[in-house]
């Protein structure tokens, strides 16, 4: 295992092709030990189609990638990294012709770091009701017996596919606890989301996929450091410019107003704005939210061209 | 656990058929009790009337769209029931998965074949106040078992090719059917491969060197048997090879 430089998830070019649809291109993805990663995209981003490769349930068309230093396209060690990592899918569906408790046995009997005072705790707390069969569980109660699956182990990977999904606002917040509270223990968390407000929330590093492309690779510090937002002011209709360059994102332009999602090298940026005779400028913190919105649309925009 | 995951699967589907078998061979003891001998023939042995309703006419059909049925499930089935990725993430091999679920989908066909040898030779001496030796029902229950076995390895085959909700069970119910065409044309009328027809083989109405009155009086074909597991085994790996290189 590759744990010596701490990646617990690493991949190269990672292509996937349904057909004549590129679902994940080229990914060169790396996740840390320790930490809580937010994966982000649109729906059909890919997020789903990378963790599947991640964990053996399709395989790549190309490219390669490791899971806790196991190669994904090895099935025996594939196998061998599952004992290793909690999943919880994107749909949260489990055996509907078994009861919630069946379902707690039938899971716990593959592994051996199960915990049965979390189970115990887990099943107090949603309030799960252990003799009623799956399937006539409501979508947030299946969702739960998920989690509760996924969370009562000790595992050293959790990976997560929109965990929030199906939730109500009170059960997102207990799940965003046992997110950080699994971190703390020593799990790295792996969340595909298109909910920002919670990557941004517990996630210390985030991921942006798109279109199958990974458009963003950072520390939720990094982010809110490099990534600002420059509203620059003309006395008069500000000059012809070609902003396009190093570190400029989306430019804006309203009047004799030009706003500007600067990625990095913000400095310089204001530098040239003064330099071509804006009169004011104010350089502000941006949310994730912005700066997904400010990568994604630059993407399809690049597509479109 | 895994075995009881194919079981939970699978139950249903065996316990219906296993209820309908039980009643069908009670109601059949209880019809014998006041219609045998037939008026009609009333010198018809006990054994040829018990070999036509439980082995011959319909009855090896019957077993076979059972036996394909039986094959059915699986991951494509778990894919559109949404459970695929929550048994695809679990520490388990493909191949662990469809070895359960074919150790109990075999075990379930064996217990269905020998019903009738668990419930005639028992009953009949008391309801019919005639014996049938168990020794035959075991025969049959075999030559049931070596053409159930190819049956089942064809449905098994099936729910993996398909993706449709219904296509591989439309595909199990007519690949009895499809595969007599084929085989009547090339056998020349069955003249050809006998064993290779499989309805005439599980009746015992093939000459096996000795079939007289409803009475298999010779050994089991033992090769011809040993080829159609082959032939099952065959489909099961091939079955094992596709889901190895299928993307869920």
């Amino acid at each position: 295992m590759t744990m010596a430089n701490s990646w617990v998830i690493e991949t190269a070019d990672l292509t996937k092709r349904y057909r004549d649809v590129e679902a994940v291109r080229q990914l060169n993805l790396r996740v840390a030990a320790n930490r809580i990663t937010g994966f982000l995209g649109r729906n059909g981003a890919g997020k789903s189609s990378t963790i599947k490769m991640l964990l053996g349930m399709s395989h790549p068309t190309s490219g390669t990638g490791r899971v806790l230093g196991r190669p994904i396209d090895d099935a025996q060690a594939s196998r061998d990294m599952r004992r290793h990592v909690a999943y919880v899918a994107e749909d949260k569906q489990t055996y509907a012709y078994m009861t919630v408790g069946q379902m707690i046995a039938f899971t716990r009997s593959f592994y051996d770091d199960w915990r049965p005072d979390v189970e115990a705790r887990l099943l107090r707390q949603y309030d799960l009701p252990i003799r009623r069969k799956v399937k006539a569980l409501s979508k947030g109660m299946r969702t739960k017996l998920a989690l509760l699956l996924a969370l009562a182990r000790r595992p050293q990977l959790l990976i997560l596919d929109e965990p929030s999904e199906g939730l109500d606002p009170v059960s997102i917040e207990e799940l965003l606890q046992a997110l950080v509270a699994a971190a703390a223990d020593g799990a790295a968390v792996f969340f595909s989301s298109h909910q920002i407000a919670e990557v941004e929330r517990i996630a210390d590093h985030v991921c942006v996929i798109d279109r199958g492309r990974l458009v963003v690779d950072a520390s939720l510090d990094e982010i809110r450091e490099q990534h600002r937002r420059i509203e620059l002011g003309f006395a008069k209709n500000p000059p012809a410019w070609d902003w396009h360059g190093e570190g400029i994102g989306s430019v804006r332009t309203h009047g004799r107003q030009i706003t500007i999602m600067a990625r990095a090298n913000a400095d310089a940026i204001i530098e040239r704005a003064y330099g071509i005779g804006a009169v004011s400028v104010e350089s502000c913190a941006v949310s994730l939210r912005e700066v997904f919105l400010d990568v994604v649309v630059d993407v399809e925009e690049m597509d479109q061209a | 656990m895994l075995v009881y995951k194919a079981w939970r699967e699978s139950r249903v589907r065996f316990l219906l058929v296993l209820s309908a078998l039980v009643a069908f061979s009670l109601g059949f003891l209880l019809e014998a009790r006041v219609h045998f001998p037939p008026p009609q023939v009333p010198m018809l042995p006990y054994a040829a009337y018990v070999w036509s309703t439980f082995y011959a006419q319909q009855a090896p059909a019957a077993f076979s769209i059972v036996a394909l049925v039986l094959g059915l499930g699986g991951l494509q089935r778990e894919r559109a029931a949404g459970t695929a990725a929550f048994t695809l993430a679990l520490p388990v091999s493909r191949v662990q998965l469809l070895i359960a679920r074919a150790a109990v989908g075999v075990l379930e066909l064996a217990v269905l074949a020998i019903v009738p040898a668990a419930i005639v030779p028992a009953l009949s001496p008391a309801l019919v106040h005639q014996s049938y030796p168990v020794t035959q029902c075991l025969h049959f229950a075999s030559l049931f078992m070596s053409w159930g076995v190819v049956w089942f390895g064809t449905g098994f085959l099936w729910s993996i090719l398909f993706t449709g909700d219904y296509t591989a069970a439309v595909a199990s119910v007519l690949t009895p059917w499809a595969y007599i065409v084929v085989y009547a044309n090339l056998s020349r009328g069955g003249r050809r491969f006998p064993s290779a027809n499989p309805f005439a083989f599980m009746s015992g109405e093939i000459d096996f060197g000795g079939f007289a009155r409803g009475l298999l009086t010779s050994p089991l074909p033992w090769l011809a048997m040993g080829v159609l597991g082959l032939v099952a085994t065959a489909l099961l790996v091939s079955a094992w090879r596709l889901t190895e290189r299928q993307n869920f």
